[in-house]
């Protein structure tokens, strides 16, 4: 078995040999668990939009200003701002709104989720369902599981995605934002990119202070802890607004965050 | 062998129904592809048990994380990538329980030819033990599956530059493994 032929030929008749059928029973097991266990929610911001013909994106665009307005009046009252409107409808949560919301929460958050992969722990809810990232989180090709912890909100359409990594060798977080924003851009409608990360307004998140890139059904905070880039991002699986969680809750939700860089283990992904 | 590879089709309709929540149509789609899924569970991890773990893992973790799937026409190529990762995660849990284990030998041969034919083989089933799994997965993928490395780059989304080095250092390291072995042989029969 020494030359180049004579080994792929020996190496694909010894991989031939084996089983070539699936048992049964394995496929039944996994049956009889699937019966009992519920799809994750397809929380996926949409980077990249499906094409489609500028009149019906027009449509769409009236359809979805005239739900907002509707809808805005109907709730101005009553609700203090959601995550994921249109930005610059999207009220800013006053302190008293805040306050109010940690004293009457609609979801008590009594659990703690601690992902060791992407070091950090956030408080949840009872029902929401955690699904730990079991690959590092790979900024260029995909921003959903399984590279980042998924979090799903029972109760709501919303989801929170949540990753971080090492900042990668000879960058700054700056210029990790920047580069981000970038990529985020061609894949949302415009003015929908949360504009220039020098513009994003502050956030707290745990003990730390981050930013915020307000997208138009998904937000995403930063925050640059111990040398890893964190990311959580809250998205929806539709445009009710009346489904999603509001831009106070997830701001408290933030602010439950406790950051272990140095025990996480993930890293920059290839 | 006819063997089903990520490239053949799949019903999208179903792929859709199922990725809506319809058990039945996914019960489908995994019979379409649980034979493909379980010989190479069964070839990257080289244990039967280890392999069954991992296709059972792989076809419950497809189901719950279906809806996020963006192609329905790469189902299988996505599925085969769901459970490579669930081979790497077996691996890991069978690490401890593998590095007791001692390979035996197989049972002699009859005939030189044979004998050849068995060593090659039982070389190739130490030396591949020993190298890592994502080594493994796209030596396997590509040299039992038939995949191009491209495809094997885009099914476990790595570059594919890295997919190229992870079969050469794959063929580097079992021809490595084997001509040691070899000449380890070699000298103990000297010796006696």
């Amino acid at each position: 078995m020494t030359d180049d032929r004579s080994f792929e030929r020996t190496a694909r008749s010894w991989l031939e040999t084996g089983p070539t059928e699936a048992p049964e029973r394995v496929i039944d097991a996994a049956f009889v668990e699937i019966a009992s266990t519920p799809q994750e929610r397809d929380w996926h911001v949409p980077w990249r939009l499906p094409k489609m013909n500028p009149f019906a994106r027009a449509l769409i665009g009236v359809a979805a200003v005239a739900v907002l307005v509707i809808g805005g009046l109907r709730l101005l009252p009553a609700t203090s701002g959601t995550i994921g409107g249109v930005p610059t409808a999207s009220p800013t949560t006053t302190p008293a709104a805040s306050a109010a919301a940690v004293a009457s929460p609609r979801f008590p958050l009594t659990g703690t989720f601690t992902s060791t992969l992407m070091g950090y722990s956030i408080k949840i809810a009872d029902g929401w369902v955690a699904e730990p990232a079991t690959i590092p989180w790979d900024t260029a090709t995909d921003n959903g599981p399984p590279g980042v912890d998924s979090i799903t909100m029972t109760g709501t359409d919303s989801s929170l995605g949540v990753a971080s990594q090492p900042i990668p060798a000879g960058s700054t977080y700056e210029q990790f934002l920047v580069q981000f924003h970038k990529n985020t851009v061609p894949g949302v409608p415009t003015g929908c990119d949360g504009g220039d990360p020098s513009t994003w307004k502050s956030v707290q998140i745990g003990p730390e202070t981050g930013v915020l890139q307000q997208l138009c059904n998904a937000t995403i905070a930063f925050a640059d802890v111990g040398g890893r880039i964190y990311r959580f991002a809250w998205g929806s699986d539709t445009f009710n607004t009346n489904q999603h969680i509001t831009e106070a809750e997830f701001k408290d939700l933030l602010k439950t965050v406790t950051f272990a860089p140095t025990a996480a283990k993930s890293p920059v992904a290839p | 062998m006819a063997r089903t590879t990520p490239e053949a089709e799949v019903d999208r309709d179903l792929v859709e129904l199922a990725r809506k929540g319809d058990r039945e149509a996914f019960a489908v789609l995994v019979h379409q592809v649980s034979d493909s899924l379980y010989t190479v569970a069964h070839r990257i991890l080289r244990d039967p048990g280890l392999a069954e773990d991992a296709l059972q893992n792989a076809l419950v973790l497809a189901w719950r994380r279906l809806p996020h799937l963006r192609e329905p026409d790469r189902f299988e190529a996505w599925f085969h990538r769901i459970l490579v990762h669930a081979c790497y995660d077996e691996s890991q849990r069978a690490r401890q329980w593998t590095a007791h284990v001692r390979v035996l030998p197989v049972d002699g041969p009859t005939t030189p030819d044979e004998s050849a034919a068995v060593a090659d083989r039982d070389q190739l089933e130490r030396a591949f033990r020993r190298l890592p799994m994502d080594q493994r997965a796209v030596f396997v993928l590509h040299h039992y599956l038939g995949l191009p490395l491209v495809e094997i780059a885009q099914m476990l989304e790595i570059p594919a530059g890295t997919a190229r080095s992870r079969l050469h250092y794959a063929i580097r390291g079992l021809r490595a493994a084997i001509e040691a072995e070899s000449e380890s042989t070699a000298q103990e029969g000297r010796l006696a």
